[in-house]
């Protein structure tokens, strides 16, 4: 494109902004325009980070939104099979049979929604205290997944995680979703 | 979080991207005339559908109960109706019904009253030991297997082979608990 129009050319600021890739330009709907001022003002995130653990605790995926505290692959893994064998544990001690879980860890730093499917992979997002709607993005991220990962063939179940189209699509939703939050 | 009320078939069938009915019937053809002319014999090609169904089945799954919010069954009863009339008008737009249940309610039937995988189809006499949909078998045993019920499921009746509905017996063999496998004392 030699020239951009006035509202393009925001857009692509805005864009540029959030640090996404360009070739998602063209696929963030117009809405995410009416709330740039407000977010440009923003500089913290709402979501930290994003964990999917398969049925038997291995970190099948981890993708990191926040700046602080960011951690290696090995420091993940931990954290994933922690929360694995908590997770299990917290299903234990449950004074009432059929109990599916920790679903909600608060501490004064930041929140822990978990989500569990009914097939044992569990989608679990690190973020600030308070924030809210995070389980229906991790229900939404459970749906991108059966889009984009179980239905790609050469995708093998339980394995790591390593397709782009997933990657692309999940950005943008928690983009999205951050704005959505912001904007409230 | 307000639990969400689970979609009906209608719905997530009306809301789902779908395909020509056309393309998804001549590909499934297209699939057991290759696999006939590979493997050449019958009983061959009845295991590779079945397998290739299980796999299908362990990932389809999940797709299943991230859109239609249905959430753990009672009991087999209940699954079974689920399959019938949520499951199979989500993937393949046809409902089917449950009947002939045993005792236990563990064994039941479900009847196929319209299959739009044999639309054009006529076995012909040197292929009758086929079961052509044996994929839809496989893919119900698959899917159980990922919610933790062991099932063994096996055609009654195949319009294919003179009958008037397709009847498919889906028999539970055992529940595998999901707790892990927890013994304090050792």
């Amino acid at each position: 494109m030699v020239s951009f129009n006035s509202s393009e050319f925001a857009k692509f600021k805005i864009i540029k902004s959030f640090n996404i890739e360009a070739a998602t330009v063209i696929q963030v709907p117009r809405w995410v325009f009416r709330f740039s001022k407000r977010l440009l003002g923003f500089g913290m995130a709402a979501i930290y980070s994003l964990y999917i653990i398969n049925k038997s605790g291995g970190l099948i995926y981890y993708k990191d939104y926040g700046s602080a505290g960011r951690m290696d692959t090995n420091d993940t893994l931990r954290v994933a099979s922690l929360w694995h064998s908590m997770h299990a544990i917290s299903q234990q001690l449950s004074p009432v049979s059929g109990c599916s879980g920790i679903e909600l860890l608060q501490a004064d730093t930041f929140d822990l929604h978990c989500f569990q499917s009914l097939t044992g992979t569990k989608f679990f997002a690190v973020c600030e205290p308070g924030t809210q709607q995070i389980e229906s993005l991790l229900k939404f991220v459970y749906e991108l997944y059966t889009d984009y990962v179980l239905k790609n063939p050469f995708y093998e179940i339980e394995m790591p995680i390593r397709c782009e189209l997933f990657d692309i699509i999940l950005t943008q939703s928690v983009q999205k979703d951050r704005v959505a939050l912001l904007g409230q | 979080m307000a639990p969400v009320a689970p979609r009906s078939g209608d719905a997530i069938f009306a809301n789902i991207e779908r395909v020509n009915a056309e393309l998804f019937t001549l590909t499934y053809g297209a699939i057991v005339r290759q696999l006939l002319t590979d493997l050449e014999e019958v009983e061959e090609v009845n295991k590779q559908l079945d397998q290739m169904g299980y796999n299908i089945g362990i990932r389809l799954i999940d797709e299943f109960l991230a859109k239609s919010n249905v959430s753990r069954c009672v009991d087999f009863r209940e699954t079974a109706d689920v399959i019938a009339k949520v499951g199979f008008k989500m993937f393949l737009g046809v409902t089917a019904s449950v009947t002939n249940w045993d005792a236990e309610g563990t064994c039941c039937s479900i009847v196929l009253e319209d299959n739009p995988l044999v639309d054009f189809v006529e076995l012909p006499d040197n292929y009758q030991g086929l079961y052509y949909c044996n994929i839809l078998s496989g893919v119900i045993r698959g899917a159980l297997d990922m919610v933790s019920m062991k099932a063994e499921v096996t055609w009654l009746r195949d319009a294919l082979r003179g009958d008037d509905v397709f009847e498919l017996q889906v028999k539970l063999l055992k529940q595998v608990p999901e707790e892990y496998p927890y013994k304090d004392d050792e």
